[in-house]
């Protein structure tokens, strides 16, 4: 049973534009007060869960914490956001409304509000509500310049909204404050990929591989980077280290081929690239050829049935998902696979 | 003065310097459609845009169809869902007056189709020295003889040529180097209005309802047709090894010699889905090798939304490069051809991808623009979805600028700003360049979704120039697949002559040069198809020429 009072109606999304942008809003400067030592422990926690994107264990933290008389405000906010990550609008905004009855001029509350504008802009489309959630999104980082995850989501904001300056701006706000945050120094590094600004992601890939050696993520896009400079023998290197890491990683191993063939290694390229394609990365047309050069290879042609399912071309995806059950009726992948593409609307099926 | 407000601006406004005047920008290209006479609209379906079909097109062709040394224009119209059966619009022919404007000359000229039409490309197919043309629609396409007195007459289907797919790009080139012009046609989806519901997985984008893109329909298969010599095709897809066996969604087509090895290779460009790159093996053979040499995926692994592209040598090694455009979300790819061996991806280096994330890009080009000596770039963009305008984002909207990107040498490219003719905003499709007004420099025509052309005139180059065009005698007669490498003042040039191009379009045929400076071509080399090599020294620069095989000037 929820802990809070039905007190007003949610009607959305047909609630007005006005009154949306209202609850969205934050208005004041408060400071939030000062926590009651001892008292912070469930909404610490349900922050936490938050930032780890387990919204349901997040929820449960914040009403632990509501029931205990931990912060509310800071509790409410935190609920309006897990129920956003649990796709609850309308209890998300109750929860808001909350928060904002007991206190419009916290970051949290602002910050809440931003999310859920931005929910509601994606539902609605009404260009005010991303707007508003930029607002709102600023106000939070203004009131508490330390907190890193307003600036990081002002950048994913800014980002959305195809303002890339000034999402690299927030970006760097988010790692002054936090050097170590991964999240940021990923977006911000692939903004300066983009922005044909390579000496600046390399440093920002390299930052992360000191605080993490096995971040693939990392290391790939290094790779990429030192390709793109003419530094083959680094990015072979980076690229070898990554494959050994996780073998599963397909960019690494399409890079890794494709340097490999570069250099005039053959075999090893087209060992590589196949290594690539058989992770259900390649192109139909291969994954066909290999699997007719297979016939009995009940895996190669589950791994036809993934791609032609990922390119939508349906009726060879149920044909190469029922070839490769026929050859092992155990094998899971396929019969699941099987199933979903039977739950997909016939008209989907059909309409090709 | 009470308001603190004020009294900041006050001091701002006390201590600022007084900031220099910005320079007004060169207006290197200018809109002279209306002046033109280009009284022309093209329609594709309703405003709305609820099915793929309505997006897509088309494609317009730069062609001198009547050899009085002027570029007409060819532009392709749709239709509607509605109306197919009854359409009351059609394909248009434009006539070239010389003296910068055009006469519609559809009916006098034998063309007008009617089908809900894609793209054209133009090249003398029975080399009997005139231009003729084949069109890409929804539907049977369209095979048109050239007759020589300023009239077409329709030979798809004694030709064999009539695919009835949905067919999208096309270009022609001399595959097996005989002395003619082979053709291949990519094909798009099978697409059936009926069958296509709005509501499923792949019809949202930003969580805005829009068309279901492809990957709800079923691709269709590609096609090469080989010209037998006697106004015949045969249609020689699996012979060939060209069998597009994912059936991919293809766009863009472009023959192109990307090893120097003398045998035209083919690139096509698959939205969607991994492009394909047929390595001509000669003996009438291609081999599929995009994922090898680099341009099936781009270098993050990903296989893009791809819809026009080119060939161009924009670093001047002698070996073609290539460009791809993209959807918005992602980057318009610049592959950079390292020896005929290997393209690498290197849009982010040359400065490239961000500036084309808002985007979606279509018809693309090559161009010297500036005459300075190396390749620039074109990108055409529109968005595929008109109800991207609800989301009020910051630049991805349904109407976009175009875009040209400076080559500034290094490697990289700025974005030419402040052009009000490039500014505007459109939904553009097709793009193509050629020198329409014979002052040597090129220019632009831009086909717009449900809207009237753009012709853009070049005023914004300076330099020298140089263009040429080439007449085969064992050759195709339109010297399609031939090499011309010039060389001024230490500068070596590469242009390879085309027939099929950008999006679903064909350019100027003639091979352009910017000489810079210079005001001498030291070195003309052109190697034909048929493997002869024509070289010619000490020619002036500024002068439209034409070369017959043989090296005799015109």
């Amino acid at each position: 049973m929820s802990p809070l009072p039905r007190r007003r109606r949610w009607r959305h999304p047909a609630a007005p534009l006005a009154v949306v942008l209202l609850w969205c809003g934050c208005r004041g400067s408060g400071e939030a007060p000062p926590p009651s030592p001892g008292l912070e422990l469930h909404n610490r926690l349900g922050e936490q869960r938050l930032g780890e994107q387990r919204y349901a264990l997040a929820r449960e933290a914040f009403e632990k914490g509501l029931a205990r008389s931990e912060d509310s405000v800071r509790a409410y906010t935190g609920l309006t956001r897990a129920y956003l990550g649990m796709g609850e609008e309308s209890l998300a905004g109750k929860m808001l409304r909350q928060a904002s009855r007991l206190d419009t001029g916290r970051a949290e509350v602002c910050y809440a509000g931003a999310e859920y504008c931005l929910s509601q802009y994606l539902k609605t489309h009404q260009g005010p509500l991303l707007e508003e959630a930029l607002r709102q999104a600023r106000r939070a980082a203004q009131i508490s310049p330390g907190e890193k995850v307003y600036h990081y989501g002002l950048g994913n904001l800014y980002t959305h909204w195809g303002d890339l300056d000034s999402a690299e701006a927030a970006y760097c706000r988010a790692l002054a404050v936090d050097p170590g945050l991964k999240a940021a120094g990923q977006r911000l590094a692939s903004l300066y990929k983009y922005q044909g600004r390579p000496a600046e992601a390399e440093a920002l890939y390299r930052r992360q591989l000191e605080g993490d050696p096995e971040d693939l993520e990392a290391l790939c896009q290094l790779a990429i980077l030192c390709r793109g400079e003419g530094r083959l023998d680094e990015a072979r290197a980076l690229l070898e280290q990554a494959v050994r890491l996780d073998t599963t990683s397909a960019l690494a191993w399409l890079n890794l081929g494709q340097l490999y063939l570069a250099e005039g290694r053959i075999q090893e390229g087209e060992e590589a690239l196949a290594r690539f394609q058989a992770l259900g990365k390649g192109d139909a047309a291969g994954l066909l050829s290999q699997a007719e050069a297979q016939p009995r290879d009940p895996r190669a042609w589950l791994r036809l049935a993934e791609v032609y399912g990922r390119d939508g071309h349906y009726t060879g995806a149920e044909e190469a998902y029922a070839r490769a059950l026929v050859l092992d009726p155990g094998l899971e992948a396929a019969s699941a696979g099987l199933e979903k593409l039977k739950a997909l609307p016939a008209q989907s099926r059909d309409g090709r | 003065m009470k308001s603190p407000l004020l009294w900041a601006l006050c001091l701002w406004s006390c201590k600022a310097p007084v900031p220099e005047p910005a320079p007004a920008p060169v207006q290197v290209f200018v809109d002279v459609s209306r002046q033109a006479g280009l009284d022309w609209q093209h329609h594709s379906g309703g405003p709305e845009k609820w099915h793929i079909l309505e997006a897509k097109g088309g494609g317009a062709a730069l062609l001198d169809y009547d050899g009085d040394g002027y570029l007409d224009i060819y532009l392709v119209n749709g239709s509607s869902l509605e109306r197919r059966d009854d359409p009351p619009w059609r394909d248009a022919l434009f006539r070239n007056n010389g003296k910068g404007g055009f006469a519609e000359v559809t009916v006098q000229a034998g063309l007008g189709d009617t089908s809900w039409g894609m793209g054209c490309v133009a090249a003398d197919y029975d080399n009997d020295g005139d231009t003729d043309l084949y069109l890409t629609n929804s539907g049977p396409n369209k095979l048109y003889r050239n007759e020589g007195k300023g009239g077409f007459s329709e030979v798809s289907v004694s030709a064999g040529v009539g695919d009835p797919a949905w067919s999208t790009g096309a270009a022609f080139g001399d595959y097996d180097r005989d002395g003619d012009l082979d053709l291949y046609v990519a094909n798009y989806v099978d697409f059936d209005p009926h069958l296509q519901r709005r509501n499923r997985p792949f019809c949202q984008w930003h969580s805005v309802e829009v068309f279901c893109g492809p990957r709800s329909l079923r691709g269709a298969a590609d096609h090469l047709y080989r010209n037998e010599g006697d106004g015949r095709f045969s249609e020689v897809t699996a012979v060939a090894g060209v069998e597009d066996r994912g059936q991919y969604y293809g766009f863009a087509v472009l023959f192109g010699d990307y090893d120097v090895d003398g045998w035209p290779d083919l690139f096509i460009a698959n939205d969607s889905t991994p492009n394909l790159l047929y390595h001509n093996e000669g003996a009438g053979r291609f081999r599929e090798v995009a994922l090898q040499a680099g341009v099936a995926y781009n270098i993050e692994g990903k296989g893009q939304a791809c819809m026009g592209a080119a060939f161009g040598d924009y670093d001047n090694d002698g070996y073609l490069d290539l460009v791809v455009t993209n959807f918005a979300d992602d980057y318009n790819t610049l592959y950079r051809n390292l020896e005929g061996r290997f393209f690498l991806d290197v849009t982010m280096k040359a400065k490239l991808a961000d500036k084309s994330l808002p985007y979606v890009g279509w018809g693309t080009c090559f161009l010297d623009y500036d005459h300075d000596g190396d390749l620039d770039l074109f990108i055409a963009n529109g968005h595929a979805y008109p109800q991207i305008d609800r989301l009020r984002l910051n630049e991805e909207t349904y109407r976009q600028p175009a875009q040209l990107f400076a080559n500034l040498g290094d490697g990289t490219f700025g974005e030419v700003k402040g052009v009000a003719a490039l500014r505007e905003r459109r939904v553009s499709r097709g793009a193509c360049y050629g020198d329409y007004d014979e002052d040597g420099d090129l220019d632009l025509l831009l086909l717009n979704l449900d809207h009237y052309p753009t012709l853009l005139r070049n005023e914004g180059a300076a330099g020298h120039w140089f263009m040429l065009r080439l007449v085969g005698r064992r050759s195709n007669r339109d010297g399609v697949g031939a090499r011309v490498s010039l060389s001024a003042g230490g500068r070596r040039q590469v242009r390879e002559v085309i027939a099929g191009s950008s999006f679903l379009g064909g350019q100027d045929p003639r091979v352009h040069f910017g000489l810079g400076p210079y005001a001498r071509v030291d070195s003309l080399e052109v190697r034909w198809p048929s493997g002869a090599v024509d070289r010619l020294y000490g020619l002036e620069a500024d002068r439209h020429l034409v070369l017959e095989e043989g090296a005799s000037l015109r």
